[in-house]
């Protein structure tokens, strides 16, 4: 139990999902199984679709409204309406289209740290847990000692060097995801760690599979619900680290924009036009919470057995 | 949680049945046990009747699901609300189905006590074992935590663990297996209770420790003057010690009787073919094990008529029809719910 | 339970080099330029950089650096800010401030967390547990910054609409508030109510939803029927038997979760204007201020690691288990 970290899925999956790897008619209707679980999940599915509209929304936003972002509109300082849903800032610029435009920029990091982090975070799950011994020991020293470091502050730290530099949005991302991969690791590794000793990988590797082969084919695929769901979670985690930072003045930096810097420049004016802080607000949490309730769908779709400890 | 008394008149007297005492400690009628589950409703007990005499023991043989653990969780009142109970359980002559909460506590662990199969996880794992028997005294006895802790450890030594004072002190992890379970056997005589209710007490452990540990059990039926209701799906420990076995399939009570009764004359062909799976050790190897063919009966719909004819080799046309009654056959109290039970008689002759 | 606290202990200390030597090289490699604050000041001269280049020891190697750096932390130096003020008095100064906020939280969302996530495993799936469930969701999906936001929002809202300054949404205390000892203490708890609701409802949504998860397994565990086999009555089953068991994996997520809640003390500060830790860290790196951002770094691997500490030594109390292995 010491080791139960934060771990959204924690200890491998049950038993009944092993052999039917290596067959792909099995591994469908394993994986047809999850589908039709999660699509019970009411709250879950309703999520997703939410989630779709918003982040479609973010990424066609400029050609579905009628305003571009850097439209200066003859309404000054409007509150939200039928013509700018969001309301207008102070020299005209439609709300709505400033929000999709930082969603977007906030969602590309996200996405992009989510996918960062967890390739690292599964490689070194997957190298302590396979080769164990010194290897294992190494690799785990180092995450937990990344778990020491408040990684919110240290972030800070680095993340101020690019700090004003238009278009570190790259850098940006890259320096999340090196403070975001340390959970998947643990639970990569402890996945491999319990399912390298079964039978089925016995008889793979009594039949002379490299250890590539083992890991790719047998081991991956049967660790991939866990990560799936880790890397679900992790868009949810890096978007609200990067407005943070953006808000803070040490993420996204101007012309660029994100829903982080437009939440700042809205708190100023929260009292008088409350609608440049909540709105970018708002859409925000709905992002980061549909993200939630999906991945926490996902993860009871995919392991029903583990949807006890969670946080 | 309905019931529906059956007259007492209904069922035969139990006087003639070898091992009885006086009055029975534990009667209990067409005990019924369902589960609403998301999937139907599941049948867990049907319409099961037995008694259980003072310092008598009685052996309830079953497989997984046969319903064995789940008549005595009844009898103990520990079973969860979405539990559907109906019939009667009557101990000492007291009813004890739809008794509230607070009187069902004071009979727990004071008058009823249970051993549990795993004794690793039915130890509270962060406190000392000591602590844990002074508990089950303190709940019932208005005694000093120094009195109880005194009588923790006597306990201790009753059930044979050296150094008991020491060891009263120590935690579970700090025991073996075995003397956890004896821990537990000592745990359970903490009240003197008139019934010992012991779920699959070996099952968890090693073989060499099981017969150590049903001795443990038989010294504190001794040391208290219980009854006991061992629990098992292991048929050598209940001929090692059981006086009665009652045989239970998929819910239902199916032959019940005095053990060396059922296990040399078996009137029920599941009880038949559990005898006939097992190995025996005056065997000249000869002889070939049959397995009892196909699988245990889904409990959500369990068969029409007797719930094992579509695994019985003696199915006749009726047997699917029917329900059979658990009814006398043969002289000594023995019972079996088979229609055909007496032609059983013949398949004696052929084991030899 | 002695040797068991010194084995932690001397474990830890290693520990605190490691995470110190990867925070100062990160500094040193990727942090901003220390002397950037300092050439763009007018009127300072050559030599004046040169000097504080010197004094930073920016023309030696990283480890040389960390070395001399270290060395003169564990003699309590830690050096001079770009403004020239010593370090460490300034720092002693705000940390007490934020120190006060963060305990304060932790305490309060840990009791609540405890006692929301029980009920809702004692009562699961009632009306109270979707409720709870919910809500923890939504907070745990909010960034602090916004949450902190919108308090200080309705705090000013509902001081104009009733015309009274119930809420305090600037600072952490009224300067050179007078009064004594007791007036001064109300003060500071008035201005702690917002930003301390603001860290507990974050860090409580995550940790309820863990005391939840980990009072179900225990409830279903077979020590519990053995405990009301015993006869022992259910408030006592909850309350000794099961809570107990329930908050030792509970303990490791507060532990794990407070390097989290010092980053949204950060952010919590900065939005209700406190002068404590957070405001420190952000000037500091908004100056570059090499030494402040070392020494902050320093104290806040040191209140980690200690908090660690303090949570594996909670662990070995309420688990045996942990005690002897």
């Amino acid at each position: 139990m010491a080791d139960l970290a934060h771990s959204p899925v924690g200890a491998p999956k049950p038993a009944a999902t092993d052999e039917m790897v290596e067959f792909g008619v099995a591994a469908t209707s394993q994986w047809r199984r999850v589908l039709r679980r999660f699509l019970r999940h009411k709250l879950a599915v309703c999520s997703l679709v939410v989630l779709v509209i918003l982040v479609l929304a973010s990424f066609l936003g400029g050609s579905l409204i009628a305003y571009r972002y850097d439209e200066l509109t003859k309404d000054f300082s409007s509150a939200p309406s039928l013509r700018h849903w969001f309301g207008t800032d102070t020299i005209g610029h439609d709300t709505f289209a400033q929000v999709l435009r930082g969603a977007r920029r906030s969602l590309i990091v996200a996405l992009l740290v989510a996918v960062l982090s967890t390739s690292v975070g599964a490689l070194i799950g997957v190298l302590a847990g396979y080769y164990r011994g010194i290897v294992d020991l190494a690799l785990m020293r180092l995450t937990d000692l990344f778990l020491t470091i408040p990684s919110f502050v240290v972030l800070l730290v680095v993340s101020a060097r690019y700090r004003g530099e238009s278009g570190n949005w790259l850098a940006l991302s890259l320096v999340i995801a090196g403070f975001f991969w340390m959970q998947l690791a643990r639970v990569v590794r402890g996945i491999f760690l319990s399912l390298r000793e079964r039978e089925f990988v016995e008889a793979a590797r009594a039949l002379g599979a490299t250890d590539r082969r083992i890991i790719l084919r047998h081991l991956l695929p049967n660790s991939l619900g866990p990560i799936i769901v880790n890397a679900t979670l992790l868009v949810g985690a890096a978007i609200v680290t990067e407005t943070a930072l953006s808000f803070l003045g040490f993420g996204i930096a101007p012309p660029d924009t994100s829903l982080g810097r437009l939440v700042a420049e809205g708190a100023v004016a929260s009292r008088t036009r409350w609608w440049l802080f909540y709105m970018p607000g708002l859409y925000l949490v709905l992002i980061s919470l549909c993200i939630n309730f999906v991945g926490d769908g996902l993860r009871d779709a995919i392991d029903p057995q583990q949807n006890r400890v969670r946080a | 949680m309905s019931r529906s008394h059956v007259a007492e008149g209904l069922l035969p007297a139990e006087g003639d049945v070898p091992g009885s005492g006086d009055q029975p400690v534990l009667v209990v009628e067409n005990l019924s046990v369902s589960f609403a589950t998301p999937d139907g409703r599941v049948q867990a007990v049907r319409d099961v009747s037995f008694s259980v005499d003072g310092e008598e023991v009685l052996g309830i043989v079953g497989e997984s699901g046969s319903g064995k653990s789940v008549t005595m969780m009844a009898v103990m009142g520990l079973l969860p609300k979405t539990a559907t109970v109906t019939g009667s359980v009557r101990f000492r002559g007291q009813e004890i189905l739809g008794l509230p909460e607070k009187e069902l506590r004071r009979h727990r662990g004071n008058h009823v006590a249970m051993v549990f199969q795993d004794p690793l996880t039915s130890l509270n794992p962060v406190f000392t074992i000591g602590n844990q028997i002074a508990e089950a005294i303190r709940v019932h006895h208005d005694v000093s935590r120094r009195e109880a802790m005194a009588k923790a450890v006597t306990l201790l030594e009753l059930v044979g663990i050296a150094n008991a004072g020491q060891r009263a002190h120590e935690y579970p992890h700090q025991f073996s297996g075995g003397m956890r379970q004896r821990a537990m056997i000592a745990m359970s005589i903490s009240n003197d209770p008139d019934l010992l209710i012991a779920d699959e007490p070996t099952t968890a452990l090693d073989v060499t420790i099981q017969a150590q540990i049903l001795e443990v059990l038989e010294r504190a039926q001794a040391a208290v003057h219980s009854a006991i209701v061992l629990i098992t799906h292991d048929l050598g420990v209940v001929a090692g010690m059981a006086d009665r076995v009652l045989v239970m399939y998929a819910g239902r009570a199916v032959e019940l009787g005095a053990v060396d009764d059922v296990f040399l004359h078996p009137r029920h062909p599941y009880t038949l073919g559990l005898l006939e799976s097992l190995p025996r050790l005056d065997d000249d190897g000869q002889e070939r094990l049959t397995p009892i063919t196909g699988s245990p009966p889904s409990l959500l719909h369990p068969p029409a008529g007797c719930t094992f004819h579509p695994r019985c080799r003696f199915v006749r046309p009726m047997c699917g029809e029917v329900v059979p009654e658990l009814r006398f056959v043969g002289g000594l109290g023995q019972r079996s719910a088979c229609h055909y039970a007496e032609e059983l008689q013949a398949v004696d002759q052929g084991r030899g | 339970m002695l040797a068991f606290t010194l084995r932690r202990l001397a474990v830890s200390i290693p520990v605190v080099i490691a995470s110190s030597f990867i925070v100062f090289v990160l500094v040193a490699t990727a942090g901003g330029d220390p002397l950037a604050d300092l050439r763009l000041r007018p009127g300072i001269s050559e030599g004046t950089i040169e000097l504080r280049r010197k004094q930073l020891h920016l023309d030696e190697p990283v480890l040389q650096r960390y070395g001399n750096w270290a060395t003169a932390a564990i003699t309590g130096d830690l050096g001079k800010a770009n403004g020239g003020e010593e370090v460490r008095p300034l720092l002693v100064r705000r940390l007490g401030v934020t120190l006060r906020l963060v305990v304060f939280a932790t305490i309060i969302a840990v009791i609540l967390a405890v006692f929301i996530g029980s009920m809702g495993a004692v009562k699961q799936y009632s009306k109270f547990d979707y409720t709870a469930t919910f809500f923890a969701f939504v907070f745990f999906s909010m960034p602090v910054f916004w949450l902190a936001a919108i308090l200080r929002d309705v705090g000013i809202r509902i001081n104009t609409r009733i015309d009274r300054h119930i809420f305090f949404v600037v600072g952490e205390q009224t300067p050179g508030l007078g009064g004594g000892f007791l007036n001064v203490q109300a003060d500071r708890l008035g201005h702690l109510i917002l930003p301390s609701v603001t860290l507990i409802l974050i860090s409580m949504a995550s940790w309820s939803r863990f005391q939840r998860g980990s009072m179900l397994e225990v409830l279903n565990a077979d020590y519990i029927r053995t405990a009301r086999a015993k006869g022992v009555s259910a408030r006592r089953v909850l309350f000794r038997h099961a809570l107990r068991n329930a908050l030792i994996p509970v303990v490791t997520i507060v532990a794990i979760d407070f390097a989290t809640i010092l980053g949204g003390a950060v952010i919590t500060e900065t939005v209700f204007g406190w002068t404590g830790m957070g405001r420190l860290l952000v000037d500091g790196l908004k100056a570059s201020d090499v030494n402040v951002i070392q020494a902050w770094l320093l104290v806040a691997a040191v209140l980690v690691i200690s908090f660690n500490l303090a949570a594996d030594l909670l662990y070995g109390y309420l688990d045996p288990r942990t005690r002897t292995t």
